[in-house]
C-alpha cells in the first residue's frame, strides 16, 4: 500500500468517525405526510306508499225495532271480516261489511310504522261515531296503532283496519261506510 | 523534495475531501436523529352514521349537516325526513408526533408545524360528503392551532405549531384532536339502503 492510500483510508476513517460523532443521535425513520380515509352513513329509505283498495263499510243497517237506545256494530280486521252487533240489525241489500283495507308499498324487507290521524272518525251518513280501529296485517298479523308492520321481500304489505260504529235508535236501514286517514312511516 | 510535496498536497486533499463528506453524512445523520414521526390515528368507518332517512319521492334530493362539535344533525335542504332521532357520534383523529431521537427534541428541530387537511369527498351511489366542518383540541404537543379555514366546504385545513423540546426519548405526543362534522347529500339517484361516502384527512408534512 503506498502513501496515497494510506492517507485515503484515514480519511475515510476520520470521515466516519466524525459523522458519528455529528450525527450521534439514533437514526429513526422520517413519517411525514400521513393520511387517513373515513366513511359516513347514512341509509336511505324509499318513500312508502299507501292506497285504499277498499272502503271502509259496516254495511246496510238498522236499529232494533223497538230499540231506543241504538246500538254498536262492530267490524274486525282479521279475515274473515265478522260483524259484531248489540242493539243493531242488518238489512237487507247495500254494499259490505267490509273492514278498509290499505296496499303498501316500500322497501322490501322494511319495517313501518301504522298510526291512525285521529282516535275517532265521523261515518257517512249520519256522522256518528267511529272508533275502535283494530290492525290486521297480511304479514305481521294483528298489531296495534303505534305498531310495527313490516314490508316483505316484494315490499308489500295489506293492512286491514276494523272498527265499532255507534249509532243512536230509530235508525232506518242504511249502508254505514267510513273513512279512516292512516299515517305510514317506514323505520 | 518533489515526491514529498507531492505526498503532502494529496494527503491535504484527501483530509479535505473526507472533512467535506464527514460533514455532509455528519449533517444528514443529524437530521434524521431529530426527524419527526407524524401520525394519524386510523379512518374511521360509519361515521358520522345519521341513521335512516326517507325520501319523499324516490329521487328526492336533501342535504343533512352534522355538526362537529355537538353532533347535532340538521336539515340543511331538501325534503327528506329523518327517521332517526337525535345526534350523532363524530368522527375524531388524533394527530400525534413522535420525537425520532432519544434526544430532547420532539417533533425534531427541523419541524415548526403541521397542516391538517380534510378533503377529497368521494360519493357512493346515492349519497356524497358536500362539504365539510371541523373543530380543533389543541394538545400538549402543539404551541398552537391556527382557525380552520374553509369550514363548510369541501376541504378544509388548519395549522398547528408543534412543540420542540418534548417529550423526547421516543414519547409521543398528542398535536392536535380533530372532530370531524359534514354535510352529507342525497343525490338524485333512485337507489335506497345504505350509503358510505367517503374522506380523507392528511397532513403535511
Amino acid at each position: 500500500m503506498n502513501s496515497s492510500h494510506r492517507y485515503f483510508a484515514r480519511a475515510i476513517v476520520w470521515a466516519v468517525a466524525l459523522a458519528l460523532t455529528l450525527g450521534a443521535g439514533v437514526a429513526a425513520p422520517t413519517v411525514r405526510n400521513v393520511s387517513a380515509t373515513g366513511h359516513a352513513a347514512i341509509t336511505i329509505l324509499r318513500p312508502t306508499s299507501t292506497s285504499l283498495t277498499t272502503g271502509l263499510s259496516f254495511g246496510r243497517l238498522g236499529t232494533n225495532s223497538g230499540r231506543a237506545g241504538g246500538g254498536t256494530v262492530t267490524i274486525t280486521s282479521a279475515p274473515p271480516a265478522a260483524l259484531a252487533l248489540v242493539g243493531v240489525e242488518r238489512a237487507g241489500g247495500g254494499s259490505g261489511p267490509s273492514p278498509a283495507v290499505y296496499s303498501i308499498k316500500g322497501d322490501k324487507n322494511r319495517a313501518y310504522t301504522v298510526s291512525f290521524f285521529s282516535p275517532v272518525v265521523a261515518s257517512s251518513p249520519g256522522s256518528y261515531r267511529v272508533s275502535k280501529f283494530t290492525l290486521w296485517s297480511a304479514n305481521s298479523g294483528t298489531i296495534t296503532s303505534g305498531g310495527i308492520g313490516h314490508l316483505n321481500v316484494m315490499g308489500t304489505d295489506t293492512l286491514r283496519v276494523g272498527a265499532t260504529l255507534t249509532v243512536p235508535g230509530g235508525i232506518l236501514p242504511t249502508n254505514f261506510t267510513a273513512v279512516v286517514p292512516i299515517t305510514i312511516l317506514a323505520q | 523534495m518533489r515526491i514529498e510535496d507531492s505526498a503532502m498536497r494529496s494527503s491535504s486533499a484527501v483530509r479535505v475531501t473526507a472533512l467535506t463528506f464527514a460533514l455532509l453524512f455528519g449533517a444528514i445523520l443529524a437530521d434524521r436523529a431529530e426527524a419527526a414521526t407524524i401520525s394519524l390515528s386510523a379512518g374511521q368507518s360509519a361515521l358520522p352514521n345519521i341513521g335512516k332517512v326517507v325520501q319523499s319521492t324516490p329521487t328526492s334530493t336533501g342535504t343533512f349537516r352534522v355538526d362537529a362539535s355537538t353532533g347535532s344533525v340538521s336539515v340543511i335542504s331538501g325534503t327528506l325526513t329523518r327517521v332517526s332521532a337525535g345526534g350523532v357520534t363524530v368522527p375524531t383523529y388524533t394527530l400525534t408526533c413522535t420525537n425520532g431521537n432519544g434526544g430532547a427534541a420532539a417533533c425534531g428541530n427541523s419541524l415548526s408545524s403541521v397542516t391538517v387537511t380534510v378533503h377529497n369527498p368521494v360519493a357512493a351511489t346515492a349519497a356524497t360528503i358536500a362539504a365539510f366542518n371541523a373543530s380543533v383540541a389543541l394538545g400538549v404537543g402543539a404551541n398552537s392551532c391556527g382557525a380552520v379555514a374553509g369550514q363548510n366546504t369541501t376541504s378544509l385545513s388548519f395549522t398547528c405549531t408543534v412543540v420542540n423540546g418534548n417529550p423526547g426519548n421516543g414519547r409521543a405526543e398528542t398535536v392536535a384532536t380533530i372532530s370531524l362534522g359534514m354535510d352529507i347529500s342525497i343525490l338524485s339517484v333512485a337507489n335506497t339502503g345504505q350509503q358510505n361516502p367517503g374522506y380523507t384527512v392528511s397532513t403535511n408534512p
